[in-house]
């Protein structure tokens, strides 16, 4: 988030745009690499989709019929703090290189290395691994709220812009990331393929078949889950791409500046807990999502109220 | 999404607060509860198999929404219009969910229950 926010104030600069007396930028028309300075992060959100796409199916078949899972997690792992340790350098120069490295190569490396951490989790029930999934997602959201506030509490007391700012996460992510992931990775054991692939077959074909017979056994089989996992596509679509387009929204629309913004998003994610406890008070998932999907409906209704001018 | 539909002036910013409140709240509920349900619809003994394949179904269409903004954005200029793509997503996911049909275990037979309680 904060690379994202200092990406957008160094394509506002190359497009040479006015700025405001609270740090933000004025929409000025002008373009930079021929897209508007708030495009710019929407096509990082866009080359890491396609990018993690692509790269999922191979790093589904690694994990499946393959020996080297571990290995490959430790790969992918060392290359995602490589990544983010070099962001660190983001300057007037660097900016469109380091939109490229974010996009192509965190993107997909971040997915395939949270693929091999999660197939270790080995639970002897559903109710238990439905525990460990939701306690990790709130472990999770803990941890971003922690990282955001240690580096909001530096942006308010130092002053520094969004640049530098982002230089200063990007430092915190690779080097406290880096250690959670290597201690992570000690616990870890080799474990074997647990599907056979007949020699000289390419994985990537494997895993790009493995999905086609997935999908086919699930609509013979398992109808609701292959519906579920339907809706979950678009869902998820909508959902992952929230925060790159609400950052463009706020800087670009609303004019706001970097410090706001950030208190933006540590209110959301201060109040993730209380979804999250809301969740585990409730007894049926059933009616809690359709709950949810009646809220995200309505919203959407009163926008189209509201979109037409 | 309230954000856009009822906050789009710079004069408006202090309004985005409440929404952050709002969303946060739906954001960490919805996580939970769509893997919570994911488990109880799957088979126990699929439920990690298929976790990948979750995950996959998870990234597989995350560049549209994107890809919908720059395109309003860059046709329109209006970065209102450019979120519509996340609004679409979702309501095409919420149309899908409604017809999600109730899981249908299938019942034991009489001789499968003698013999699971000789």
């Amino acid at each position: 988030m904060f690379l994202s926010l200092g990406v957008l104030q160094l394509a506002n600069q190359a497009a040479g745009c006015p700025q405001n007396e609270n740090g933000s930028y004025v929409s000025c028309g002008n373009t930079v690499y021929g897209m508007l300075p708030s495009d710019i992060l929407a096509l990082m959100a866009l080359i890491g989709g396609l990018s993690t796409a692509a790269f999922m199916p191979y790093a589904g078949a690694v994990v499946d019929f393959s020996d080297h899972r571990l290995t490959f997690g430790r790969v992918c792992a060392t290359i995602l703090v490589i990544i983010n340790f070099v962001q660190i350098f983001i300057f007037e120069s660097t900016w469109f290189f380091m939109v490229i490295a974010q996009s192509f190569i965190a993107a997909s490396t971040f997915m395939a290395n949270s693929m091999v951490l999660w197939s270790y989790v080995n639970a002897p029930s559903d109710h238990d691994l439905h525990g460990i999934t939701s306690s990790g997602r709130l472990w999770e959201t803990i941890a971003m709220l922690s990282f955001f506030i240690v580096v909001g509490v530096v942006q308010f007391t130092s002053g520094w812009d969004s640049v530098a700012v982002a230089r200063f996460s990007q430092a915190l992510a690779s080097v406290v990331g880096g250690f959670c992931l290597f201690l992570s990775y000690k616990r870890y054991e080799p474990v074997k393929a647990v599907k056979f692939l007949d020699n000289g077959k390419s994985l990537y074909i494997a895993g790009l078949v493995e999905i086609g017979k997935t999908s086919v056994s699930l609509w013979k089989t398992e109808p609701s889950a292959f519906v579920f996992l339907l809706a979950s596509i678009f869902n998820e679509a909508a959902v992952s791409s929230y925060t790159n387009l609400t950052i463009t929204y706020l800087a670009e629309q609303l004019q706001m500046s970097s410090t706001d913004i950030i208190i933006f998003i540590m209110i959301n994610f201060a109040t993730n807990p209380i979804g999250v406890a809301i969740h585990r008070c409730v007894s049926k998932a059933q009616f809690l999502f359709a709950l949810i999907q009646t809220f995200i409906f309505s919203i959407s209704v009163s926008l189209l109220f509201r979109i037409v001018p | 999404m309230f954000l856009i539909a009822f906050v789009y002036q710079p004069s408006d910013a202090n309004i985005t607060y409440f929404f952050s409140v709002l969303y946060g709240i739906a954001y960490g509920w919805y996580y939970p509860s769509s893997n919570g349900y994911f488990v109880s619809i799957v088979p126990e003994e699929k439920v990690t198999e298929l976790w990948g394949f979750n995950s996959f179904c998870s990234v597989s269409m995350s560049w549209a929404p994107p890809a919908i903004f720059i395109a309003l954005n860059q046709g329109t200029g209006s970065l209102r219009l450019g979120l519509l793509g996340g609004i679409i997503f979702l309501f095409i996911g919420l149309c899908i969910a409604v017809f999600i049909p109730e899981r249908v275990v299938a019942e034991k037979t009489d001789e499968e229950k003698g013999g699971n309680a000789k």
